[in-house]
Protein backbone atom coordinates (compact mmCIF):
# COMPACT_ATOMS: atom_id res chain seq x y z
CA UNK A 1 0.00 0.00 0.00
CA UNK A 2 2.74 2.47 0.91
CA UNK A 3 4.00 1.99 -2.84
CA UNK A 4 0.52 3.18 -4.31
CA UNK A 5 0.59 6.29 -1.98
CA UNK A 6 3.72 7.16 -3.75
CA UNK A 7 3.35 6.41 -7.23
CA UNK A 8 -0.04 8.91 -6.93
CA UNK A 9 2.03 11.35 -4.95
CA UNK A 10 4.64 11.73 -7.94
CA UNK A 11 2.24 11.60 -10.68
CA UNK A 12 -0.13 14.66 -9.89
CA UNK A 13 2.80 17.01 -8.82
CA UNK A 14 2.58 18.51 -12.47
CA UNK A 15 4.20 20.98 -13.98
CA UNK A 16 5.93 24.16 -12.22
CA UNK A 17 5.36 27.98 -14.02
CA UNK A 18 9.24 27.75 -15.46
CA UNK A 19 8.66 24.82 -17.01
CA UNK A 20 5.71 25.33 -18.92
CA UNK A 21 7.53 28.71 -19.89
CA UNK A 22 10.28 26.83 -21.21
CA UNK A 23 7.97 24.71 -23.28
CA UNK A 24 6.21 27.74 -24.75
CA UNK A 25 9.53 29.63 -25.61
CA UNK A 26 10.73 26.23 -27.44
CA UNK A 27 7.42 25.89 -29.41
CA UNK A 28 7.63 29.45 -30.07
CA UNK A 29 11.02 29.43 -31.65
CA UNK A 30 9.95 26.38 -33.91
CA UNK A 31 6.91 27.82 -34.92
CA UNK A 32 7.95 30.80 -36.00
CA UNK A 33 10.99 29.54 -38.09
CA UNK A 34 8.62 26.91 -40.18
CA UNK A 35 6.20 29.93 -40.59
CA UNK A 36 9.10 32.19 -41.84
CA UNK A 37 10.02 29.58 -44.11
CA UNK A 38 6.39 29.07 -45.76
CA UNK A 39 6.43 32.96 -45.79
CA UNK A 40 9.30 33.24 -48.30
CA UNK A 41 7.80 30.17 -50.34
CA UNK A 42 5.09 31.89 -50.59
CA UNK A 43 7.17 35.04 -51.29
CA UNK A 44 9.54 33.76 -54.11
CA UNK A 45 6.79 32.13 -56.16
CA UNK A 46 5.59 35.20 -57.69
CA UNK A 47 9.21 35.77 -58.68
CA UNK A 48 7.99 33.04 -61.47
CA UNK A 49 6.33 35.29 -64.20
CA UNK A 50 8.51 38.35 -63.92
CA UNK A 51 11.50 35.56 -65.70
CA UNK A 52 9.41 34.10 -67.96
CA UNK A 53 8.44 37.71 -69.53
CA UNK A 54 12.30 38.74 -69.21
CA UNK A 55 13.14 35.51 -70.85
CA UNK A 56 10.44 35.91 -73.44
CA UNK A 57 10.99 39.64 -74.15
CA UNK A 58 15.01 39.34 -74.60
CA UNK A 59 14.07 36.51 -77.04
CA UNK A 60 11.92 38.27 -79.17
CA UNK A 61 14.97 40.93 -79.27
CA UNK A 62 17.38 38.12 -80.14
CA UNK A 63 14.92 37.22 -82.84
CA UNK A 64 14.48 40.78 -84.40
CA UNK A 65 18.35 41.44 -83.99
CA UNK A 66 18.67 37.96 -86.08
CA UNK A 67 16.42 38.96 -88.61
CA UNK A 68 18.05 42.27 -89.04
CA UNK A 69 20.46 42.75 -92.24
CA UNK A 70 23.66 42.31 -91.08
CA UNK A 71 25.48 45.48 -92.20
CA UNK A 72 23.16 47.64 -90.02
CA UNK A 73 23.31 45.49 -86.68
CA UNK A 74 25.98 47.12 -84.95
CA UNK A 75 25.00 50.71 -85.92
CA UNK A 76 20.76 50.26 -84.74
CA UNK A 77 21.26 47.63 -81.99
CA UNK A 78 25.06 48.02 -80.28
CA UNK A 79 24.53 49.70 -77.00
CA UNK A 80 20.50 49.91 -77.56
CA UNK A 81 18.37 50.34 -74.25
CA UNK A 82 15.39 51.35 -76.31
CA UNK A 83 12.35 49.33 -75.37
CA UNK A 84 11.00 49.07 -79.12
CA UNK A 85 9.05 46.59 -81.39
CA UNK A 86 10.56 46.15 -84.60
CA UNK A 87 9.13 48.71 -86.11
CA UNK A 88 10.48 51.21 -83.47
CA UNK A 89 7.43 51.67 -81.68
CA UNK A 90 7.32 51.55 -77.91
CA UNK A 91 6.14 48.67 -75.76
CA UNK A 92 4.09 49.90 -73.45
CA UNK A 93 3.04 46.55 -71.78
CA UNK A 94 6.24 45.56 -70.10
CA UNK A 95 6.74 49.09 -67.39
CA UNK A 96 9.97 48.10 -65.14
CA UNK A 97 11.68 46.15 -67.31
CA UNK A 98 14.93 47.21 -68.69
CA UNK A 99 16.91 46.17 -71.87
CA UNK A 100 20.24 46.72 -72.70
CA UNK A 101 22.31 44.88 -76.14
CA UNK A 102 25.29 44.56 -76.91
CA UNK A 103 27.08 43.88 -80.15
CA UNK A 104 31.50 42.67 -80.22
CA UNK A 105 33.05 40.95 -82.90
CA UNK A 106 32.29 37.40 -82.32
CA UNK A 107 35.44 35.04 -81.17
CA UNK A 108 35.05 31.27 -82.49
CA UNK A 109 36.15 29.21 -79.84
CA UNK A 110 37.22 26.01 -81.66
CA UNK A 111 40.16 23.61 -81.39
CA UNK A 112 40.95 23.06 -85.54
CA UNK A 113 42.14 26.20 -87.15
CA UNK A 114 40.39 24.45 -90.55
CA UNK A 115 37.27 25.30 -88.97
CA UNK A 116 37.51 28.45 -87.68
CA UNK A 117 38.50 29.49 -91.20
CA UNK A 118 35.46 29.05 -92.73
CA UNK A 119 33.49 31.96 -91.38
CA UNK A 120 36.07 35.50 -91.53
CA UNK A 121 36.33 37.17 -88.59
CA UNK A 122 34.60 40.05 -90.11
CA UNK A 123 31.37 38.27 -91.02
CA UNK A 124 30.08 37.00 -87.73
CA UNK A 125 28.75 39.49 -84.83
CA UNK A 126 28.08 38.14 -81.04
CA UNK A 127 24.88 39.78 -79.93
CA UNK A 128 24.12 40.10 -76.36
CA UNK A 129 20.58 40.98 -74.76
CA UNK A 130 20.30 41.35 -71.21
CA UNK A 131 16.64 41.82 -69.46
CA UNK A 132 16.10 43.09 -66.19
CA UNK A 133 13.03 42.74 -64.78
CA UNK A 134 11.42 44.70 -62.00
CA UNK A 135 12.16 42.32 -59.33
CA UNK A 136 16.00 42.36 -60.18
CA UNK A 137 16.56 38.90 -62.34
CA UNK A 138 18.89 39.35 -65.22
CA UNK A 139 17.85 37.24 -68.34
CA UNK A 140 20.70 37.44 -70.70
CA UNK A 141 20.56 35.96 -74.33
CA UNK A 142 23.69 35.46 -76.64
CA UNK A 143 23.57 34.71 -80.58
CA UNK A 144 25.77 34.87 -83.14
CA UNK A 145 24.63 36.73 -86.34
CA UNK A 146 26.63 35.37 -89.30
CA UNK A 147 26.76 37.08 -92.77
CA UNK B 1 -3.14 -6.92 -4.97
CA UNK B 2 -0.96 -3.87 -6.39
CA UNK B 3 -1.83 -5.05 -9.78
CA UNK B 4 -5.56 -4.60 -8.66
CA UNK B 5 -5.26 -1.49 -6.95
CA UNK B 6 -3.75 0.58 -10.02
CA UNK B 7 -6.62 -0.40 -11.87
CA UNK B 8 -8.80 0.42 -10.15
CA UNK B 9 -6.96 3.74 -10.19
CA UNK B 10 -8.71 5.54 -13.86
CA UNK B 11 -11.80 5.33 -12.83
CA UNK B 12 -11.87 6.56 -9.39
CA UNK B 13 -9.83 9.53 -11.19
CA UNK B 14 -11.88 10.10 -14.25
CA UNK B 15 -15.25 10.08 -12.60
CA UNK B 16 -14.48 13.69 -11.44
CA UNK B 17 -14.72 14.83 -14.96
CA UNK B 18 -13.53 18.10 -16.46
CA UNK B 19 -14.04 21.40 -14.83
CA UNK B 20 -15.74 24.47 -16.59
CA UNK B 21 -12.76 26.21 -16.27
CA UNK B 22 -10.09 23.71 -17.38
CA UNK B 23 -12.99 22.84 -20.70
CA UNK B 24 -12.59 27.60 -21.05
CA UNK B 25 -8.48 26.80 -21.10
CA UNK B 26 -8.96 23.80 -23.94
CA UNK B 27 -11.08 25.23 -26.06
CA UNK B 28 -9.50 28.94 -25.98
CA UNK B 29 -5.92 27.13 -26.90
CA UNK B 30 -7.68 25.30 -29.80
CA UNK B 31 -8.99 28.60 -30.76
CA UNK B 32 -5.76 30.17 -30.73
CA UNK B 33 -3.92 27.42 -32.68
CA UNK B 34 -6.82 26.65 -35.47
CA UNK B 35 -6.59 30.53 -35.96
CA UNK B 36 -3.11 30.70 -36.38
CA UNK B 37 -3.08 27.59 -38.68
CA UNK B 38 -5.80 29.22 -40.71
CA UNK B 39 -3.57 32.85 -41.17
CA UNK B 40 -0.25 31.04 -41.77
CA UNK B 41 -1.88 28.19 -43.95
CA UNK B 42 -3.67 30.69 -46.06
CA UNK B 43 -0.70 32.09 -47.98
CA UNK B 44 1.20 29.24 -49.52
CA UNK B 45 -2.41 27.60 -50.46
CA UNK B 46 -2.83 30.65 -52.13
CA UNK B 47 0.72 30.72 -53.51
CA UNK B 48 0.45 27.39 -54.67
CA UNK B 49 -2.53 28.48 -56.74
CA UNK B 50 -0.78 31.61 -58.07
CA UNK B 51 2.32 29.67 -59.04
CA UNK B 52 0.37 27.22 -60.48
CA UNK B 53 -1.62 29.38 -63.10
CA UNK B 54 1.11 31.32 -63.87
CA UNK B 55 3.53 28.38 -64.70
CA UNK B 56 0.46 27.01 -67.19
CA UNK B 57 -0.18 30.81 -68.76
CA UNK B 58 3.97 30.64 -69.13
CA UNK B 59 3.72 27.29 -71.01
CA UNK B 60 0.55 28.39 -73.20
CA UNK B 61 1.85 31.68 -74.24
CA UNK B 62 5.73 29.64 -75.37
CA UNK B 63 4.26 26.44 -76.88
CA UNK B 64 2.38 28.79 -78.90
CA UNK B 65 5.08 30.71 -79.63
CA UNK B 66 7.10 27.98 -80.14
CA UNK B 67 4.83 26.62 -82.65
CA UNK B 68 5.12 29.76 -84.58
CA UNK B 69 8.90 30.10 -84.51
CA UNK B 70 8.41 26.63 -86.16
CA UNK B 71 6.84 28.10 -88.91
CA UNK B 72 9.27 30.61 -89.56
CA UNK B 73 12.50 29.32 -88.71
CA UNK B 74 15.03 27.49 -91.07
CA UNK B 75 12.87 28.01 -93.87
CA UNK B 76 12.58 31.06 -96.56
CA UNK B 77 9.32 32.94 -95.99
CA UNK B 78 8.23 34.49 -99.48
CA UNK B 79 5.87 36.25 -98.20
CA UNK B 80 2.86 37.54 -95.82
CA UNK B 81 -0.71 37.90 -96.56
CA UNK B 82 -2.30 40.41 -94.36
CA UNK B 83 -6.11 38.81 -94.16
CA UNK B 84 -9.09 41.07 -93.28
CA UNK B 85 -9.28 40.56 -88.85
CA UNK B 86 -12.02 38.82 -87.09
CA UNK B 87 -15.08 41.47 -86.17
CA UNK B 88 -14.11 41.35 -82.79
CA UNK B 89 -10.58 42.59 -83.02
CA UNK B 90 -7.19 40.98 -83.31
CA UNK B 91 -5.71 39.64 -86.56
CA UNK B 92 -5.03 37.33 -89.15
CA UNK B 93 -1.96 36.19 -92.01
CA UNK B 94 -0.90 33.78 -93.96
CA UNK B 95 2.89 32.76 -93.83
CA UNK B 96 3.68 31.82 -97.62
CA UNK B 97 6.98 29.40 -96.87
CA UNK B 98 6.89 26.94 -99.40
CA UNK B 99 5.58 23.94 -99.13
CA UNK B 100 3.23 24.95 -96.34
CA UNK B 101 0.77 27.99 -96.23
CA UNK B 102 -0.14 28.49 -92.51
CA UNK B 103 -2.72 31.24 -91.09
CA UNK B 104 -2.50 32.62 -87.84
CA UNK B 105 -5.95 34.24 -86.53
CA UNK B 106 -6.10 36.03 -83.30
CA UNK B 107 -9.83 36.64 -82.33
CA UNK B 108 -9.65 38.96 -79.43
CA UNK B 109 -13.70 38.71 -78.67
CA UNK B 110 -13.16 35.10 -78.18
CA UNK B 111 -9.19 35.71 -77.16
CA UNK B 112 -8.07 32.68 -78.73
CA UNK B 113 -4.98 32.18 -81.62
CA UNK B 114 -5.71 29.69 -83.88
CA UNK B 115 -3.76 27.96 -86.77
CA UNK B 116 -4.73 26.51 -89.80
CA UNK B 117 -3.04 24.15 -91.87
CA UNK B 118 -3.27 21.71 -94.27
CA UNK B 119 -6.99 21.54 -93.37
CA UNK B 120 -6.58 21.40 -89.95
CA UNK B 121 -7.44 24.28 -87.21
CA UNK B 122 -5.97 24.25 -83.96
CA UNK B 123 -6.13 26.36 -81.02
CA UNK B 124 -2.67 27.82 -79.77
CA UNK B 125 -3.38 29.65 -77.36
CA UNK B 126 -6.34 31.19 -74.82
CA UNK B 127 -6.66 34.05 -72.90
CA UNK B 128 -5.23 36.60 -75.59
CA UNK B 129 -6.54 40.07 -74.42
CA UNK B 130 -4.66 41.79 -77.05
CA UNK B 131 -3.03 40.95 -80.15
CA UNK B 132 -1.45 42.36 -83.54
CA UNK B 133 1.09 42.13 -85.76
CA UNK B 134 3.75 44.99 -86.73
CA UNK B 135 5.45 44.93 -90.02
CA UNK B 136 8.64 47.38 -91.37
CA UNK B 137 9.99 47.30 -94.77
CA UNK B 138 13.68 47.20 -94.17
CA UNK B 139 15.58 50.02 -96.15
CA UNK B 140 16.72 49.52 -99.51
CA UNK B 141 20.83 48.96 -99.36
CA UNK B 142 22.27 50.29 -102.91
CA UNK B 143 19.11 49.15 -105.45
CA UNK B 144 18.52 45.66 -103.57
CA UNK B 145 15.08 45.43 -101.51
CA UNK B 146 15.84 43.79 -98.23
CA UNK B 147 12.24 42.62 -97.46
CA UNK B 148 10.58 43.30 -94.61
CA UNK B 149 10.23 42.27 -90.99
CA UNK B 150 6.80 40.72 -89.42
CA UNK B 151 6.75 41.08 -85.60
CA UNK B 152 3.46 39.29 -84.36
CA UNK B 153 2.24 40.83 -80.28
CA UNK B 154 0.53 38.85 -78.00
CA UNK B 155 -0.08 39.68 -74.30
CA UNK B 156 -1.85 36.94 -72.74
CA UNK B 157 -3.51 37.03 -69.33
CA UNK B 158 -4.45 34.00 -67.13
CA UNK B 159 -8.49 33.44 -66.54
CA UNK B 160 -10.26 30.50 -64.61
CA UNK B 161 -12.12 27.91 -65.67
CA UNK B 162 -15.32 30.40 -66.20
CA UNK B 163 -13.26 32.75 -68.27
CA UNK B 164 -12.57 35.78 -66.17
CA UNK B 165 -9.20 37.38 -65.58
CA UNK B 166 -7.05 35.98 -62.72
CA UNK B 167 -4.51 39.44 -63.16
CA UNK B 168 -1.45 37.52 -64.47
CA UNK B 169 -0.12 39.00 -67.60
CA UNK B 170 2.28 37.84 -70.24
CA UNK B 171 3.52 40.12 -73.49
CA UNK B 172 4.92 37.64 -76.38
CA UNK B 173 6.77 38.92 -79.11
CA UNK B 174 7.89 36.81 -82.24
CA UNK B 175 9.71 38.20 -85.01
CA UNK B 176 10.57 36.70 -88.82
CA UNK B 177 12.10 37.91 -91.92
CA UNK B 178 9.85 37.90 -94.70
CA UNK B 179 12.56 37.28 -98.16
CA UNK B 180 16.09 35.89 -97.69
CA UNK B 181 17.62 36.90 -95.21
CA UNK B 182 20.81 39.38 -95.88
Amino acid sequence: MSNKAEFITHDERGLTLIELLVFIVIVGIAATAILGVFGSLTRNSATLLPEKQAQAFAASKLAEIMAEPFVTVVSRYNGSTAMTFPDNSQVTSLPGYRLSISVNPAVVITSTPAAAGVIPAADRLLVTVTVTAPNGTVSRLRGIRIR
Amino acid sequence: MKMKSILHLPSQRFSGGFSLIEMIVAITVLAILSTSAAIFLRGPITSYFDTERRASLADAGGLAMAKLGLDVVGTTVTGVTVLSPPPGGGFSFRIMAPPANVTYTCDEASRTLRRRANGQNNLLAEGVWNCQTRRQMLPLLGAVPLGGVIAVELNLRSEDAAGRDMGDRLNLVRTFRVGPLQ
